[in-house]
């Protein structure tokens, strides 16, 4: 037998005016309802304290803490062993005294979110443990969100407007039991209170837990993910656009902050929240021409943080820039109206950390959108690109220097091919590879990354080779005397391989000799380099479906030795 | 050609050469070189650290951002209400009204203790009964969210299981000071009528004492078993580990050394005609004899094996045969098998080593022609033990081939298998020049030897004497033209100096001479991988990739007679 006697004081107590009327007296109070109700077995007993909790209007209690209560109460029914009380009876008694409710009061709406706040969760157990035999508990609670629930919140939202606390309350509560199929009448409401709130605590700094937002802080991330739904159901253009660009001062506004400092760490629980807050709500709107401007600086300015909370592994920013760039590479205008707007925020100081942050944000920004981008002109790469990333192919940071590579890849790599572009991709081809082979020795570029880049360049030397006959000739000839002139056995056969790389581009007449010239290079190596490069060559010639190198594998290196 | 890049048949480093580094097979390949070129390139990746990962992953879920634990742990059933006089009478009643806030953590506890169906009143008779304590104790503990997953089930399905006997276990320090006392005194009354009981039993007969011995074990023994167990199943865990990987490392060191390992078991035909016949072993000596298909006596030694698996001679004809028939493998494991009953055996030593030669296992050769050294001429080798576990292929080599040269040079005439067994050590080094000497001045002993022609010729063809190792081939097929290994070394010199059509011949010829009368060619007949290899490269020299393109195991070999002669 549990405390019948204490639930029935209990039930008396709540449904009279013995409560004392404390903080704390009202606190012991919910406590013990959230203790009881979902221990007890008698299910007339239950009934009864569910509704005497459910009317229980307290005086000193904010709504946080009802709805904490809740959440708590099914918390509890769905994690304790209790077999007698099915957790699909409890359910329905609430969905009973629902029925029963004519109106609900603002506590009453917050327990029901409380209750409903559950429901993933219960998902969950109920897909690991089935601890509803029924298997309807979970429906019976959507329905108690989307038949009794909404509808009250919608009405709070009307009728509430200009109270403006009560406002982002009811948006705060239903963030609570928010699912992205939701329909919300008022949904411009809910997006301009919720961002409202995120951006106070943009601004307000590290005062999270504080003031009349303390438990909105506490629940960014379903404040967030409820706005980022609600930005992609508003169709108020301007009204998301206004957003987006008081989104994007304030991140100008912090990243200007932040500039003076210059070196401070930037993985604080607060610079995180701010991340992932603009992370999110930047994702919920769609990259049209109109807001790719906003979203590219913000990330811009932003980018301070990422660089220290990391890129690779953060799939929601990767989704992000790539969806974002994918739509700015489409126009040219766009691509150079960020870009212009993005050096002019700029100080090349690359000692500042935010200035350092920016220069990485802007070569990548270069490096997503120039392999699609239409390049204009010739000039826009001498005047625009090339002084950018120029200086940074020798820096000596190697993040810098490691993106600048990329960028000029894909320079290279560009599909524009106008007169006068091609001509400038041929008047620096060979120089720049020249350059890589050149920081290679100096130990500026590791071999792995110098067959990258020769790998990643291949089909543009085909293609050039249509304008200049040389080139093919030129680049694998200037490659074979580097190997015989170097001394350095590691760059050596780093050049061999470069060298094979280069058979993909030789014609048949020539290949035959270059696979035999590799094969001489490859001897005059030690063993292991010697096995390295036989391996590379198999590798072309297993890759590459050509008669010829495949006959000359089997003449010239598959061992024919007789057994004795 | 170039033999420089010859890795033997060695499995492993063939593996190593052509399979492992293919690009196919992992994960960066030249098909699609731009894509994944920032990941490739980049040196230092900006990751997001774990800790990151964890407040993103957490952020990025609906999980709720405040912990509600707290809430609801135990009721408050004091100072609550502005008057209440039935709940504060029995609460003074319990002797805990009026309690403070530091308080309640206390009473939440008895609280908990009475919740199932337990009051305070009910006290010791009910405190005593070990059982329902245990299931009390495990109703609160379950009563806490994130604690409770594993227990539900049990819990609606009523199975008792080792979770509720571990809370049995954890509760037992838990007694109050009274169960202890109680317990105490139990313990030391059965303590001392057993002490009684073992002073008796001392004065029982040896084979008592062995039972009594046995019963003090049993005692201890549900107590002791679980502990002993777990620690001996982590203890084998962790040893698996070590164990597999060790065993892992000193595999691939001992293959990339040269050293044999694991020899797979032999592989018979499963189609044998000579099967249950009580004569195979005589059968097969007579094939051998006359010239027959090497497959062919091959089935009859292998009858003869099966029959009696003891049976050494045959299984050292069977291993011969299987050399000769370039089917190194399955000689290989005949020939262990044979020195498994006859470790001393000299012609199995001999020939065992020539084949560990041919597939790359130098260590374990040079190894086993120590062993025939030492059983052949024990008197001459008088030199220390060679310590072949601690030892590298160099020295080993080495010390191995001064040892043969002391005996070649200690004995009155020549002795041809010593001069084969040096040969072969100076072939393993590559020394083809003094190979050739030691073969030819075996064959000036004994010059019918077929087996020496086709190593001479082998010894020939790898130093780039391809002409005078076709003779030396012919020699040999011209002593046993069943000798499918030379026919095998005869395509290989041919194609060295682009004979292709001729080389093509031989392998089929050569294929031919693996098929077995009666017993068809897709069934038990294994061809030859090597053989079947390189007739592949003789088409692709010839450029002929419609001959290319039937070349498979189990090929119908008349779909080529009308091009070649075989």
């Amino acid at each position: 037998m549990i405390e019948t006697e204490s639930i029935n004081h209990l039930i008396t107590a709540l449904n009279g005016s013995s409560v004392i009327s404390s903080t704390v007296g009202e606190s012991q109070v919910l406590n013990n309802i959230v203790y009881y109700l979902p221990r007890i077995r008698d299910y007339q007993l239950l009934a009864q304290l569910i509704h005497a909790s459910f009317h229980w209007k307290p005086q000193k209690l904010t709504i946080w803490q009802v709805f904490e209560a809740s959440s708590a109460v099914m918390k509890w029914k769905l994690e304790i062993s209790e077999p007698r009380l099915s957790i699909h009876k409890f359910v329905s008694l609430w969905k009973q005294e629902l029925e029963s409710c004519s109106a609900l009061n603002i506590f009453q709406l917050a327990t029901l979110a409380g209750l409903i706040s559950c429901r993933q969760q219960l998902e969950v157990l109920q897909e690991q443990l089935f601890i509803d035999d029924s298997g309807t508990a979970s429906e019976e609670l959507k329905d108690i969100k989307f038949r009794h629930f909404m509808p009250y919140w919608n009405q709070y939202m009307n009728i509430s407007k200009g109270d403006h606390r009560l406002i982002d309350d009811l948006c705060i509560l239903y963030s609570m039991v928010h699912m992205q199929s939701d329909y919300v009448a008022s949904n411009e409401l809910l997006f301009q209170s919720l961002f409202n709130i995120l951006m106070t605590y943009i601004n307000n700094g590290d005062t999270e837990y504080h003031g009349p937002n303390a438990f909105a802080y506490k629940h960014l991330n379903l404040i967030c993910q409820t706005c980022e739904h609600s930005i992609s159901n508003t169709h108020n253009r301007r009204l998301l656009r206004s957003k987006l660009e008081e989104l994007c001062r304030i991140m100008g506004a912090l990243s200007d902050k932040e500039t003076l400092t210059g070196r401070k760490k930037y993985t604080d629980k607060y610079y995180i929240n701010i991340l992932f807050i603009v992370v999110i709500l930047l994702s919920g709107y769609k990259p049209s021409a109109e807001v790719v401007h906003e979203i590219t600086m913000t990330l811009f300015y932003t980018s301070f943080i990422l660089q220290d909370f990391g890129l690779d592994g953060f799939t929601k920013y990767q989704e992000l820039i790539y969806s974002v760039c994918g739509r700015i590479c489409q126009d040219f205008d766009i691509f150079d109206q960020i870009l212009k707007e993005m050096i002019s925020k700029m100080q090349f100081n690359m000692d500042n950390k935010i200035y350092h942050s920016k220069l990485m944000f802007i070569l990548e920004y270069l490096q997503l959108n120039l392999a699609e981008l239409k390049i204009p002109d010739a000039c826009y790469l001498e005047e625009r690109i090339e002084p950018l990333v120029r200086p940074y192919l020798d820096s000596s940071d190697v993040k810098l220097r490691e993106s600048a590579h990329l960028v000029w890849l894909e320079v290279f790599n560009n599909e524009t091919w106008k007169a006068d572009v091609t001509n400038f991709k041929l008047k620096r081809l060979r120089l720049y590879l020249h350059d890589c082979f050149r920081q290679c020795s100096a130990s500026l570029m590791t071999e792995k990354q110098l067959i990258v880049i020769w790998k990643s360049i291949l089909p543009t030397i085909r293609y050039l080779s249509n304008y200049d006959n040389d080139l093919i000739r030129d680049l694998i000839h200037s490659t074979y005397i580097r190997i015989i002139n170097t001394e350095n056995l590691q760059m050596k056969s780093t050049s061999i391989q470069c060298l094979i790389e280069q058979f993909h581009n030789v014609p048949d007449e020539y290949l035959w000799d270059w696979l035999d010239a590799c094969n001489e290079l490859a001897r005059t190596l030690p063993p292991l380099m010697k096995e390295h490069i036989i391996t590379k060559l198999w590798e072309y010639i297993s890759h590459s479906h050509n008669e010829l190198a495949i006959r000359w594998w089997y003449d010239r290196i598959v061992p024919n030795l007789s057994r004795i | 050609m170039s033999a420089d890049c010859s890795v033997g048949s060695n499995p492993l480093a063939q593996l190593n050469k052509h399979a492992q580094q293919n690009p196919a097979l992992r994960q960066v390949g030249y098909q699609n070189p731009a894509s994944n070129v920032a990941q490739n390139f980049k040196t230092h990746v900006n990751e997001v650290s774990n800790a990151n990962r964890f407040q993103m992953d957490q952020f990025m879920n609906r999980s709720p951002g405040f912990s509600d634990g707290q809430l609801g742990m135990a009721p408050v059933p004091s100072a609550i209400l502005s008057h209440g006089p039935r709940f504060g009478l029995k609460k003074q009643d319990s002797g805990s009204s009026n309690m403070s806030a530091g308080d309640t953590a206390q009473h939440s506890r008895s609280w908990g203790n009475e919740f199932n169906s337990r009051s305070p009143q009910q006290g010791l008779a009910s405190r005593v009964n070990n059982v329902e304590r245990i299931s009390n104790t495990n109703s609160m503990s379950s009563y806490r969210p994130g604690m409770s997953r594993i227990g539900r089930p049990m819990m609606h399905t009523g199975i008792s299981s080792l979770h509720n006997y571990s809370h049995m276990s954890q509760q037992t320090p838990q007694m109050s000071s009274d169960d202890g006392v109680l317990a105490d005194k139990q313990w030391n009354e059965q303590f001392e009528a057993l002490e009684k009981a073992v002073a008796e039993n001392l004065t029982m007969e040896d084979n008592k004492e062995e039972t009594k011995e046995e019963i003090v074990v049993e005692d201890g023994y549900q107590a002791d078993f679980q502990e002993v167990w777990d620690k001996l199943q982590a203890e084998t865990a962790d040893n698996n580990l070590e164990t597999s990987d060790s065993q892992w490392e000193k595999d691939y060191a001992r293959y990339m050394t040269g050293k044999a390992t694991h020899i797979p078991p032999y592989r018979f035909d499963n189609d044998n005609q000579y099967m249950h016949n009580p004569n195979a072993y005589e059968i097969g000596c007579i094939l051998m004899e006359n010239g027959a298909k090497l497959s062919e006596a091959a089935l009859a030694f292998e009858a003869a094996v099966q029959e009696d698996p003891a049976h050494v001679d045959a299984w050292l004809k069977l291993g011969l045969v299987q050399t000769q028939n370039e089917k190194e493998m399955n000689g290989i494991s005949a020939l262990e098998q044979c020195l498994s009953l006859d470790p001393t055996n000299q012609q199995a030593l001999m020939t065992i080593s020539i084949s560990y030669i041919n597939e790359g296992y130098d260590l374990t050769a040079f190894s086993m022609l120590n062993r025939w050294l030492d059983s052949k001429y024990p008197e001459l080798t008088r030199s220390p033990t060679i310590d072949e576990a601690n030892i590298d292929r160099f020295n080993l080599s080495k010390q191995v081939i001064t040892k043969y040269l002391q005996v070649a040079n200690a004995l009155p005439q020549v002795d041809p298998e010593v001069q084969l067994g040096l040969g072969t050590l100076f072939y393993a080094n590559e020394e083809f020049g003094k190979t050739i000497d030691c073969f030819r001045t075996a064959l000036e002993v004994n010059p019918n030897d077929e087996l020496m022609w086709n190593r001479l010729g082998a010894s020939l063809a790898n130093s780039n004497r391809s002409e005078e190792a076709i003779q030396a081939y012919h020699k040999a097929l011209a002593l046993k033209p069943s000798f499918v290994r030379a026919r095998y070394n005869l395509a290989i010199s041919s194609m060295n100096i682009g004979c292709y059509k001729e080389a093509a011949e031989s392998l089929l010829s050569a294929l031919s001479m693996h098929e077995v009368e009666n017993v068809p060619i897709t069934g038990s007949v294994v061809q030859s991988n090597n053989i079947l290899e390189t007739l592949k490269r003789s088409f692709v020299a010839m450029d002929r990739r419609d001959l290319l393109e039937k070349v498979m195991p189990g090929m119908d070999l008349q779909q080529f007679r009308n091009e070649f002669n075989f």
